[in-house]
């Protein structure tokens, strides 16, 4: 379900959001100006160590950041509105209609005392007018395929005619909605490539392996075809080939319901295989955007040149593992100016006086880093 | 430039403040500590405050009679008695007041010889329960089983009319009331704390077990026991105090908050501080303990501390 | 294991442990206490010697070759049968349905101990019926509303409550109710409430004149709806109004914090995150994903609180002078009437445990990964 979009432009734009925690240590300014957007049909990476603010940034779109956290500015723009101008009431449709998340330990964000289905299914029962054309319509197409197999039976046909005379913005009776809503659902854990995906509607989660769980939160996500999905390292807690597995489908499932996808990892493997633009994040801030094989070829800010540069290589023969001398900073007292001066190899003067601001170094390709203007 | 506090003294403040939030999100608990304290002060200061004996002598010319010039109860059937009296008098014609002082000692005493009974037991069999398991362990379950399945009250009536009706026997009436859920505690603790890796890690080292037992999964295990141990002292009192009032004490004269409130049951309407004030006084320890268990708990529970 | 393999395990452990405890029970009291005290509801004045001395062989206290009776009260040891074997003659005995004589005044003349208890237990089970709804009407939406309102003042209030309920001597309590709705809150010189009795005829709101009933089950409330005299079943039902309120008022407190703060601990889990992200509205977040989730540890204190209940009554029916079990219960310790006493416990465990053991199954059906 999608909101007011322009074909070709941006589905989600963050602008200079900052978010606080309050804690009894002390207030933890864990996102210091996010910039970031995401493209129409494209998958967006966001690479960053834990603790630079991907998962901050991820649940601040969403509207579910923890009680002592606190949205000090910016703006969150989702289908042409700013999600943290809206009521609450208009957040959640946003999260029903708009936008999906998928988590990333299934085990713990599944309810273990609900079967898989009916977790699936609560989602179309929340809101029947919305969803009656996207059940009726998969109706519909069940209906042609037996059709097209054989001939219908009369109550198929009667059927047939019956929803296809349905009008616009009706909402089905809840009897039938819930039938046609079961077999939608059904057909989803299907598209997921769950086996057998009505002995799985039934089942509960502690049933299932990690990657059929993840499969269906993604199922869940999948059921709404939001403009937005918002992947949060959803592939950390799987074995690696289980991880090819999900991220194929991903990609898969993206061109089918025409959507965009936040994919947010620490993985960079991962962001190579799956990503059209990439945005790397450290301590709070987005430092460096650009398209994959651009970032791979030329890392402009010396954060990800650390990183690149830390990945072992096996025809390497010699040499020391490199990293990057230093440690995260504690964000109660964040460093000064640019917040990776004190770890920077390339740092002068300009860096703790001031943040640097966004500049476009190469075409598509941008930094924030005073070492390319500013 | 960058990371200005030294990490050890951002912790200890933030632990402060962590105590401070506690305190201030639960003003409760500080009034808990008052009543726990405070009444735990009076038992210890009570032989100096009122004659220890007084309670044996008995004033029938001054039964029930209430002279406070502070309030009256709108009651014309309440005689006046002949000086003040803060509280009135009881129907023995004793200081109401001064019974109560001398009360207080008496049932702190006997729910903490009950507690830490109780605590005992539940450490040995607990503990044994759990380190050594197979029968030994369905064995003491079973056994606890069965205390758990009668209400506390008509296990230590039942306990009384065999064994009469003397301090000794109500304690230990009461201690076999709450055994059970000691044993049980310590036994969930041990469990617990036995399939945490340190445990393998001293084993392998050689550590016999009941060393291991008792010098290091005890201790790590005591902070519920603490927690339970409080919040029962209030529990305690209650239950004696509600097995004097049906009648299960000594003597009649005994000062006991129950026992006292009991006296007055027939004369409610006409003399009602003869059970207002030692109940009210049962009602004040025992929030006392409650609160101070509750904030204790609050405080020593590791997953709140975020 | 399938569902009935978990329920008959259940089940015969129940057994065991009523077993367990009746042998607890005879050896506490007829291993402690002289054997007099069994045989005292059997004797009459009139009798001689001899017939008491038959009367002690035949309940099983003395031995058949005793004899004389005066040779059995100095306790001479031929005389005295062992304690396991006067077991064994009362748990046969018992199980044939045969619980013994009680020295209690009973219905009509009959002194059994099973009339005497079950003519009395109806009542207590009204009032114990009556204190459970309570603590669960009550008990249950102020935890959810404390959880959901954290910190605020539905929440303090609520803990306020429950703190009260459970640090407040119920005597106590039930006095100070009867004050204030008997002595201070009156309309038309009469107080609101009864002030004592199982049958209301003098309050406010009462009914002057209910008649009578047919005694059908016991308790006054269903034989009065029973035999169609609703002004008896409203004056019975008021007339309990303070003592369930009193008598629930512990349990109330105790089940309030085990809501509050097992909601309090679902709320912070993952899933209830998911869900809200979701997009489902926060009423189904709340009452579908995480109250389903937060009843399962709050069920199990269940027997827990029967137990309060069962425990509580004794104190309460003595307060507001109801004739029930507990009352009586009292008669029989004055008395050493053992034989009383010993049913009262059973009985009470029996239902305890059966409370136990239902709430285990109905959990096993909630929770699906306890059966596996």
């Amino acid at each position: 379900m999608k909101g007011t979009q322009e074909s070709g432009q941006d589905i989600l734009t963050v602008k200079d959001l900052r978010v606080n925690f309050y804690t009894f240590a002390g207030q933890v300014k864990a996102l210091d100006g996010v910039n970031l957007s995401v493209k129409r049909g494209e998958v967006l990476g966001l690479v960053g160590e834990s603790g630079s603010g991907k998962s901050v940034t991820a649940l601040s779109i969403e509207g579910l950041l923890p009680q002592n956290a606190e949205v000090v500015g910016g703006q969150i723009i989702l289908g042409g509105k700013d999600l943290l101008a809206e009521k609450r009431g208009e957040i959640r449709t946003a999260r029903l209609r708009e936008m999906a998340m998928v988590f990333q330990d299934p085990l713990t964000y599944l309810n273990p005392v609900l079967t898989v289905g009916s977790q699936i299914l609560e989602i179309l029962e929340t809101d029947r007018r919305v969803f009656t054309p996207v059940v009726v319509a998969a109706r519909l197409e069940d209906l042609e395929k037996a059709g097209r197999k054989g001939s219908l039976t009369e109550e198929q046909a009667r059927e047939k005619g019956r929803l296809e005379a349905i009008p616009p913005q009706h909402a089905l009776g809840k009897r039938e909605f819930s039938r046609l809503a079961k077999a939608y659902s059904v057909a989803i854990l299907g598209k997921v490539r769950l086996p057998e995906p009505e002995r799985m509607f039934k089942m509960y989660p502690f049933e299932l392996s990690g990657g059929m769980r993840q499969r269906t939160m993604i199922a869940m996500a999948l059921v709404r075809r939001p403009a937005l999905l918002i992947a949060d390292e959803i592939t950390t807690a799987l074995d690696v080939t289980v991880q090819a597995q999900i991220l194929k489908l991903l990609t898969e499932l993206k061109t089918q319901i025409d959507t965009s996808i936040l994919l947010i990892t620490h993985d960079l493997a991962v962001v190579a295989e799956v990503c059209d633009r990439v945005a790397v994040m450290y301590a709070g801030n987005i430092v460096e955007v650009a398209e994959v094989n651009e970032l791979f070829k030329n890392p402009l800010h010396p954060y990800t040149q650390g990183l690149l540069a830390a990945i072992p290589r096996p025809d390497a023969v010699r040499g020391e593992l490199s990293s990057i001398k230093g440690s995260v900073p504690n964000l109660i007292y964040p460093p000064s100016g640019c917040r990776f001066h004190p770890r920077c190899p390339s740092a002068f003067e300009k860096c703790p006086l001031s943040k640097p601001p966004l500049v476009e170094a190469r075409p598509g390709h941008f930094v924030e880093c005073f070492l390319y203007g500013g | 430039m960058s990371e200005i506090v030294p990490p050890a003294e951002a912790r200890r403040s933030a632990d402060l403040r962590f105590a401070l939030h506690l305190f201030r999100e639960n003003p409760l608990v500080l009034a808990g500590l008052v009543l726990s304290v405070g009444s735990i002060a009076v038992a210890l200061l009570s032989p100096f405050l009122v004659d220890p004996t007084s309670w044996q002598i008995t004033h029938p010319i001054l039964k029930n009679c209430w002279n406070n010039p502070l309030f009256g109860w709108g009651n014309a059937n309440i005689q006046a008695c002949p000086s003040p009296y803060a509280l009135g008098t009881d129907s023995f014609g004793r200081n109401l007041l001064q019974m109560i002082v001398l009360a207080i000692p008496v049932d702190l005493q006997i729910a903490l010889e009950v507690v830490l009974s109780a605590v005992t037991i539940g450490i040995v069999f607990g503990a044994t329960a759990s380190y050594a398991g197979g029968i030994a362990d369905e064995v003491i379950l079973r056994v606890t089983d069965i205390f758990l399945a009668v209400p506390g009250i008509l296990l230590a009536i039942v306990f009384m009319v065999v064994f009469g009706r003397t301090i000794p026997v109500l304690t230990g009436a009461v201690v076999l009331i709450w055994w059970p859920t000691y044993v049980r505690l310590v036994r969930s603790q041990v469990l617990s704390e036995k399939e945490k890796p340190y445990v393998e890690s001293l084993r392998s080292i050689g550590a016999g077990r009941l060393r291991l037992l008792f010098r290091h999964i005890v201790p790590n295990s005591i902070y519920p026991l603490l927690v339970q141990a409080t919040l029962d002292i209030g529990s305690v009192i209650l239950t004696v105090s509600a097995l004097t009032f049906i009648g299960l004490s000594p003597s009649p004269l005994l000062p006991e908050l129950g026992n006292l409130a009991s006296l007055g049951s027939q004369y409610f309407f006409t003399a009602p501080w003869l059970i207002i004030f030692p109940g009210l006084t049962i009602l004040l320890i025992s929030l006392g303990f409650n609160l101070l268990g509750d904030g204790l708990r609050d405080i020593l529970d590791p997953r709140l501390r975020r | 294991m399938k569902l009935y393999e978990y329920a008959i395990r259940r089940i015969l452990l129940m057994g065991l442990v009523l077993f367990g405890l009746s042998l607890l029970m005879f050896y506490l009291t007829r291993g402690f206490l002289p054997p007099s005290f069994a045989l005292a509801p059997y004797i009459t004045p009139r009798m001689n010697e001899a017939e008491k001395l038959a009367l002690a062989q035949s309940i099983g206290v003395a031995t058949q070759s005793c004899p004389s009776f005066t040779a059995f009260s100095s306790f001479q040891p031929s005389c005295l049968v062992p304690v396991w074997a006067q077991y064994t003659g009362w748990l046969s005995n018992v199980l044939k349905g045969n619980w013994g004589l009680t020295l209690l005044p009973g219905i009509a003349g009959s002194q059994t101990t099973l009339s005497v208890f079950f003519s009395r237990f109806p009542f207590t089970a009204q009032l114990a019926v009556m204190g459970a709804i309570l603590t669960i009407a009550i008990g249950i939406p102020l935890g959810i509303v404390s959880a959901t309102h954290n910190n605020k003042l539905p929440d303090h209030i609520s803990r306020i409550i429950s703190l009260g309920g459970y640090s407040i001597p119920q005597f106590w309590f039930g006095y100070v109710l009867l004050i204030i709705f008997v002595l201070y809150v009156r309309i038309g010189g009469l107080g609101l409430l009864p002030g004592s009795g199982p049958l209301a005829t003098n309050c406010a709101i009462c009914f002057a004149n209910p008649g009578s009933v047919r005694a059908v089950t016991g308790a006054p409330i269903f034989d009065g709806i029973v035999s169609g005299n609703l002004h008896y079943a409203w004056d019975s039902f008021v007339a309990m109004i303070l003592p369930a309120v009193t008598l629930s008022i512990t349990s109330i407190g105790a089940l309030t914090r085990i809501v509050r703060s097992s909601m309090l601990e679902v709320l912070r889990q993952d899933y209830i995150l998911l869900a809200r992200s979701k997009g489902l509205q926060e009423r189904v977040v709340i009452y579908r994903h995480a109250l389903r989730n937060a009843l399962l540890p709050a069920v199990t204190v269940a027997g827990l609180l029967t137990a309060f209940l069962f425990g509580g009554v004794v104190v309460i029916e003595i307060v507001f002078d109801l004739p029930g079990v507990g009352y009586t219960s009292l008669q029989a310790v004055n008395v050493f009437d053992i034989n009383f006493i010993e049913l009262y416990v059973l009985v009470t465990a029996l239902i305890i445990v059966v409370t136990n053991l239902a709430v285990d199954i109905i959990y096993a059906k909630l929770d699906p990964r306890i059966r596996y």
